[in-house]
């Protein structure tokens, strides 16, 4: 892969621009299927455990063993929900713009908006990638400038449909 | 100072519930020139140096390493009297803040050298910095809040027994370690029973889960940092995983060795 400087913009700021739709190639909502499933894992698997856990209260040696067992079952399966649950609550609140001169990821919440854009021009490497869930639900990620403050497009319905799109204005610049 | 305040709250959230993002190198393109190379080093080293006062600096004010008796040399006196109206006072907690500061720099030296070592042995290096960046970020966190419960566990009470397990552990280890290179050395107090692991109180049942939690941050962080920062494969990730678990053990063999030596 090439290195170059990549001349992405980020902003925080509050949002007050109109975008023209004309600029708009597609506008792209992620799908929040696959964290919906992975916080049902999560939550299903904590459940489980921790019962486990309770009902034996032996099973690590001593009720003391098991006690830090629980714990710390307990305090990662909350990080997890919680880490799931902002995720899902930012994808809610994403969407993917591809212009005719840039790609941009843009997020508002808590009355602030985020902004992370990556000119055509600029874009030094693309990739397309399925996780073992994204597969088997027909979802994907595209990732622009990998190492290079990239871009991550997450969750894409009909990705191959968006990647394609990408990768043509990409290398016809 | 809001400003500063959002910035520690994001990294605190970051720390807990987004590991990956706060080990990620922010503007990796500024490492391309030799003169970005030199600010970030700068950059990483001010954090570094914030983030270990933020810890030793409470610890010392809470008692840990602050030791009563000592007084301040002449030329720190002459030179402070002007400052302050009890040089000594601040000698002492100059002393105890480099004191409680030295143990982490030292432990992040040597995971710093184990972390970028494996990531070289496995050739995978993308630069002596994206190694610095992720050790900094993650011993800044995790391994100072082992370290913080450490500290608390010797200093509170109603948590004999707990202490107890935990020196016994590291006791444990060193043996383990004295045992494997046949060394005719011994730690203070000798070698320590078996390992009690009840009667435990709940209060010590806490900070140890939260002990192990740390742990397991700290070398999924260090992990994340090889996959993110180096690129590296899962493969490769976890060899340097466990290089770092192998860190420490090293790190005992060649001080009991050199003890055996100079003896």
């Amino acid at each position: 892969m090439t290195e170059t400087t990549t001349a992405e913009t980020e902003s925080t700021q509050s949002h007050t621009d109109s975008e023209q739709d004309d600029d708009i190639l597609r506008r792209v909502q992620p799908t929040t299927k696959p964290v919906l499933i992975r916080l049902g894992l999560v939550v299903l698997a904590a459940i489980a455990v921790i019962g486990v856990l309770f009902t034996n209260p032996t099973l690590l040696g001593n009720r003391d063993v098991t006690n830090v067992g629980l714990l710390i079952v307990q305090l990662l399966a909350a990080i997890a929900i919680v880490r799931l649950l902002v995720r899902l609550l930012v994808l809610r609140r994403t969407e993917y713009l591809i212009k005719t001169d840039a790609v941009s990821r843009r997020y508002a919440l808590f009355l602030r908006t985020n902004e992370r854009q990556v000119p055509f021009n600029l874009i030094r490497s693309h990739e397309f990638n399925q996780s073992r869930v994204e597969s088997l639900l027909s979802h994907g990620t595209i990732t622009l400038n990998q190492g290079l403050g990239d871009l991550k497009l997450w969750n894409i319905a009909n990705p191959q449909e968006v990647y394609d799109v990408i990768r043509d204005r990409a290398e016809n610049r | 100072m809001i400003r500063r305040g959002g910035a520690v709250l994001k990294g605190l959230f970051d720390a807990v519930i987004r590991p990956s993002k706060f080990v990620k190198i922010r503007q990796a393109t500024y490492l391309r020139s030799r003169l970005g190379l030199v600010v970030q080093f700068v950059k990483l080293s001010w954090v570094f140096l914030t983030n270990l006062l933020l810890y030793a600096v409470p610890l010392t004010l809470a008692g840990v390493g602050f030791t009563s008796a000592a007084t301040a040399p002449n030329w720190f006196e002459t030179s402070a009297q002007s400052l302050v109206r009890s040089p000594d006072v601040l000698w002492r907690l100059l002393v105890g803040t480099t004191q409680n500061s030295a143990f982490l720099t030292v432990a992040t030296g040597v995971v710093l050298l184990a972390y970028h070592s494996s990531i070289l042995f496995v050739l995978s290096s993308r630069g002596f910095l994206r190694s610095f960046y992720t050790v900094v970020y993650a011993t800044s966190a995790y391994l100072a809040t082992i370290f913080t419960g450490v500290m608390y566990l010797s200093t509170a009470s109603g948590v004999d027994r707990a202490q107890t397990l935990i020196i016994d552990v590291q006791k444990t280890v060193f043996y383990a370690v004295i045992d494997a290179v046949d060394a005719d050395v011994g730690l203070p107090g000798g070698r320590p029973d078996e390992l009690v692991l009840s009667g435990l109180s709940p209060k010590g049942e806490f900070i140890i889960g939260l002990l192990i939690v740390a742990a397991l941050y700290f070398i999924y962080s260090l992990y994340l940092g090889a996959r993110i920062n180096h690129e590296m494969s899962r493969l490769k990730g976890l060899v340097v995983v466990v290089a770092i678990a192998l860190a420490p053990v090293a790190y005992i063999a060649a001080s009991v060795l050199y003890n055996t030596a100079v003896a």
